[in-house]
Formats: C-alpha cells, structure tokens, sequence
C-alpha cells in the first residue's frame, strides 16, 4: 500500500509550536517515519502508538487496575468532583483550547480550583507583567527583525531545539538575510550550556544573582557609576562591554526561561528583566518574551483569562472566580494539603511536583485524563485515555508569542478514544446531573 | 578523596529527559535520562568519583540516589545538576514564597559517594510517595 505523507503538521510538544512537520503513515494508518520534528517531538509522534499506549479507562478496584467501560469511568470521576469540598482541576497545557473552556464551566460547577502548568513553568512572569506590562512581538518579527538575540536562563538546544533554528539565529530573515551571520548572540546562564557554546557574548553568573546582574545592566545603560568590580560573580567590564552591544542594537530580543523564575526573587527577576528591556527601548528597539515550557500553556492563559478574568490559579469557591497565587495555586494547596480530590488532565504532576506536594496527591482520590502510564496514572483511582491533541484530534493551541495555530488529526486514535473535549462534556453533564 | 561536598543545586532541563517524557515514563529511558546528576569534573575527582558512579544527595527536604556523569558545560564548581523529574523532586524545595512556584533552583545540597546503592527505580520512587 502505498504510504500516506501528511505535511504541515503542527508538533504538539513545546511552545515552539513547530508548523513544518512530515508524517509518513504506513500500512493501517500507522507513523513510520516523521521529518523536521526535533527529538523530542519526533518522540512524542513515534510513541503515540506505542503497545504501552492506554486504550480503556481504568479503574481501580482492590488496589488493582481493571478495564471499565467510558460510561462507568466518566460517572465515577463526576461522583468523586461533585461530592469533594476541595477539587483539584491541575493539568491543561497538553490539550486544545476547546477542552479549557469546558474544564473551566466543570471547575465552576464543581467550586473547584483550576490551575494550569503555568503554575510550575512561568507564573511568575505572568505575575510580573501583570505587575510592570511586557514589550514583546511575534516571532517572526524577531525572525525577519532581530540583530540581537539575548537568552537569559533559558537553554533553547535542550528544552526548545528548534527555536534558534526556525525564529531567532539561524533563518534568513527579511531584513537579515544573512542569516546567523547578520546576527549577535548573547547568553547569560550559570553555566556554559551548548546555547551557550554557540554565543558571541557569555555571562557566567552566579546562582540565585540574576537580579543583581540586571540591575547593573540598567545602571550602567544609563551611565550611572557602578563603584564594583564584580557583580554577581560577573565582572563589571564584561556587562559593560555587553550592554553596549545591547545599547547598539538595530532591533533586540531577550528570551528568558526558568533561570529567572524559578531562582531566588522569581516574579522579581522577571519584573527587572522587563524594566531592562523598557529602559533599552530609550536607545534601540527591544522586546522581552517567555520560552513557554508545553505547547499549548499560553493557550491555557489565553482561555482562562477571556472566560474569568484571570490566567491560572482560579479558585471557585466562593462561587465566583478568585485569584491569589500563593493561595488558590495547585503546589500550596496540596501542601497545605486543603485538597481533596484531583482531575489531571493532560499532565503529569506526579513527576513534575515536589514530593511534599505528591504526598498529598497520593492520598486523596485522583482521575486522570492521560493517554500513556505515567507516575500519576500509578496513583490514581480513575484512568480515561483520550484522543491525542495534535496527533488523533484536532484543536486549537497558542505557540509561546501567543500566536493560535490549529492542530491536526494526523491518525485516528484507538478505538473509543475520545478527544479531551468530549470527556471532559460527559463529565460535566454527569455533574450536573448529581448536583441537580 | 571521598567524603562529601557541600554544593548548590540545580534542576534543569535536557533534550534527553524531553525525549525520554515523551516516550515511556514507567521506563528505563526515563530513569537513564532523569535518575543522574552532572557535576564539574575537579568536583568529580574530589570526591573520588567516576563517570556512572552512584552519589546520594541530601537537601533539607530529601534526599535520592543518583548515578554521576561528568557535565559537558564545565566549569561551574559547587554547582550540580538534575534534569527535572521524579528523582530531582525528591529532593527540591516546595516553598513557593506565595508565588505558586517552587524554589527548583540555587538548593543547598550535600553530596556524598554511595557505591553501594542503586539508584531506585521509578516504582520504587512512586511506592515511597505513597507511604
């Protein structure tokens, strides 16, 4: 039979959210060969029809996992949400803009918390900007614009490989059609990382004193004396020399990624970083933006934000949407341990959270939408396989520079996989059926 | 030679682990890419330590097993890294000083040789969270 080639398809895995992929189907709708997907999502397509694959919802009785039927599944996850006083909705950055809208009505049916990956990955630059705003841009503007490229904390050959290829260094753009030639890169980072074996500029700085680092960049931008030789284990000649390349630049773009937020000061790091930017925009044209982590998050925010008001973090309870991180975010209530029931959906907090907030996950009741075992499907009660976004369903995700593009169904899914949209819609009518 | 090492931790991210997440968690893969540690090498010999040894870290919140590799963005002595997973969140600090973020970089951590133990594997890992 001859093989089908599916182009422009769009890689469900980072917020590079590459549109240039190619799957080669075999025999019976089978993926046998993908091209232009880095290794990560190259992984993400050959897997997804891997024999480990879940194709019946699980559930688990005398502490062994049994087939169920969607129906008995789907009626036992909206028992477990209805009658909880305290749900957990934690998850959503792997899965289409359609099923954020649904899981945002059940959170409120529910008067339950709703909170996104963002709450682990960038919320604290969601803080910041809502504190100080963002002047940001599109990629592409960086890819036909920039002359300066800064990544800060952020190591895009690992965690985004394509992005230097596709949006910042190494494409042609319209006015740099030289390519990398025509362009400078700076990188500030804790250690030589392989983004930063490739840099014109490298800022070696210290753990936990990116802020301190930022600060002097600003003094110095705007020639106020700096009476150190060293800040942050930098030395003063070496941010000199460096923010005179950023003070010249034709038209800059800083990326920035966990260096910042997860480090000492967080939001506060973040904060400076775009007031750096702000203060460079007297001299040259900057913008800032976030490596967002998965490649639907800043669709979470998106959707979350038109319907309540607010991006992540949003507590029903009160029968209205509130917002307070530190508060109604996902790791303090666990730790706090106020939860008492969880729906997952498309994520896997069982790996990604520290273990005190995983110890209390592990005690209450948790559902899972989840198409492969993961350590959360271990710990939970109810396992619901859907339709893969991006590969057996089709959606709608935003790339990390808030730009919407459509997922394709590249294959069917196995038998009785539903898109998370549908299940998350026989739950909620299963909810509203009991809270009748 | 030998004895421990007052060091910063840092998680990260590596095109290994992303691959690795996206395949089969429950995997070996997955504990190959995230059950592992990169430390400057002069750290390394310090403590007496080969590439594929394995190095018990130990923070104020935790502490795990991890198999050492000598680290290819060299020099940063006293730093170590994890790539994020189940491993390295047995170990990280949860306070998120009201921000929803935990404080997953720049952690205090003491490191030690331990040959004679194995890192755990992920069942074990997710049985001890259970407890």
């Amino acid at each position: 039979m001859p093989r089908e080639v599916v182009r422009d398809v769009v890689c469900p895995v980072c917020g590079s959210l590459c549109d240039d992929g190619i799957v080669v189907l075999g025999d019976g709708g089978r993926i046998v060969e993908v091209e232009n997907f880095c290794s990560v999502g190259a992984s993400k397509f050959l897997n997804a029809q891997s024999e480990h694959r879940l194709k019946k919802p699980l559930m688990r009785k005398n502490g062994k996992f049994e087939e169920v039927s969607l129906e008995e599944a789907v009626k036992e996850v909206a028992n477990i949400l209805a009658n909880a006083e305290r749900p957990l909705l934690y998850g959503w950055s792997n899965a289409e803009c359609d099923a954020h809208r649904v899981g945002l009505e059940l959170a409120e049916e529910v008067g339950g918390i709703i909170d996104s990956t963002t709450t682990t990955c960038h919320g604290p630059t969601v803080i910041a900007v809502q504190e100080v705003g963002c002047s940001t841009c599109t990629l592409g503007e960086v890819k036909n614009r920039a002359d300066v490229v800064v990544y800060w904390g952020s190591n895009p050959i690992h965690a985004h490989p394509r992005h230097m290829s596709r949006y910042t260094i190494f494409p042609r753009g319209f006015f740099r059609d030289k390519g990398e030639k025509d362009r400078t890169l700076i990188v500030v980072d804790v250690r030589k990382t392989d983004a930063a074996k490739l840099a014109d500029y490298f800022i070696q700085v210290k753990p936990g004193h990116d802020y301190e680092v930022l600060a002097a960049m600003r003094a110095i931008l705007k020639e106020k004396p700096v009476n150190t030789g060293e800040i942050g284990g930098v030395p003063v000649s070496k941010i000199k020399e460096v923010v005179n390349v950023m003070k010249n630049a034709g038209f800059g773009a800083l990326f920035f990624g966990m260096g910042l937020t997860m480090s000492r000061g967080k939001h506060r790091n973040v904060d400076n970083a775009i007031k750096l930017v702000a203060d460079l925009n007297s001299y040259s044209k900057w913008i800032i933006a976030p490596m967002r982590g998965h490649y639907n998050v800043t669709g979470t925010g998106e959707t979350f934000t038109w319907v309540t008001g607010y991006p992540f973090g949003i507590d029903f309870q009160r029968g209205f949407p509130y917002y307070n991180p530190g508060e109604t975010t996902a790791i303090d209530v666990l730790l706090r341990e106020e939860v008492d029931a969880a729906l997952i959906v498309a994520s896997d907090p069982v790996s990604h959270f520290p273990a005190a907030a995983v110890k209390h996950l592990a005690r209450i009741p948790v559902a899972t939408i989840e198409p492969h075992p993961t350590p959360t499907t271990e710990i939970s009660k109810i396992v619901i396989p859907p339709a893969i976004a991006g590969i057996e369903a089709e959606g709608t995700a935003y790339r990390m520079d808030h730009v919407p593009l459509r997922l394709r169904k590249v294959v069917d899914p196995p038998e009785g996989c539903l898109p998370d949209k549908e299940i998350l819609e026989m739950i909620l009518d299963e909810v509203r059926k009991i809270k009748k | 030679m030998s004895g421990k090492l007052e060091m910063t931790l840092i998680t990260c991210r590596t095109v290994e682990q992303g691959a690795a997440r996206e395949g089969e968690k429950m995997g070996y893969k997955y504990m190959r890419a995230c059950g592992k540690c990169y430390m400057d090498y002069e750290d390394m010999k310090a403590l007496g330590l080969l590439p594929g040894d394995t190095v018990r870290l130990r923070t104020r919140h935790g502490e795990v097993v991890l198999s050492v590799e000598r680290s290819p963005d060299a020099p940063h002595r006293g730093v170590v890294f994890v790539p994020l997973g189940p491993w390295a969140n047995q170990i990280v600090d949860p306070e998120t000083d009201s921000t929803g973020m935990p404080s997953l970089k720049a952690i205090p951590v003491t490191v030690e040789p331990a040959p004679e133990e194995r890192v755990p594997d992920i069942k074990a890992l997710i049985s001890g969270l259970q407890k």
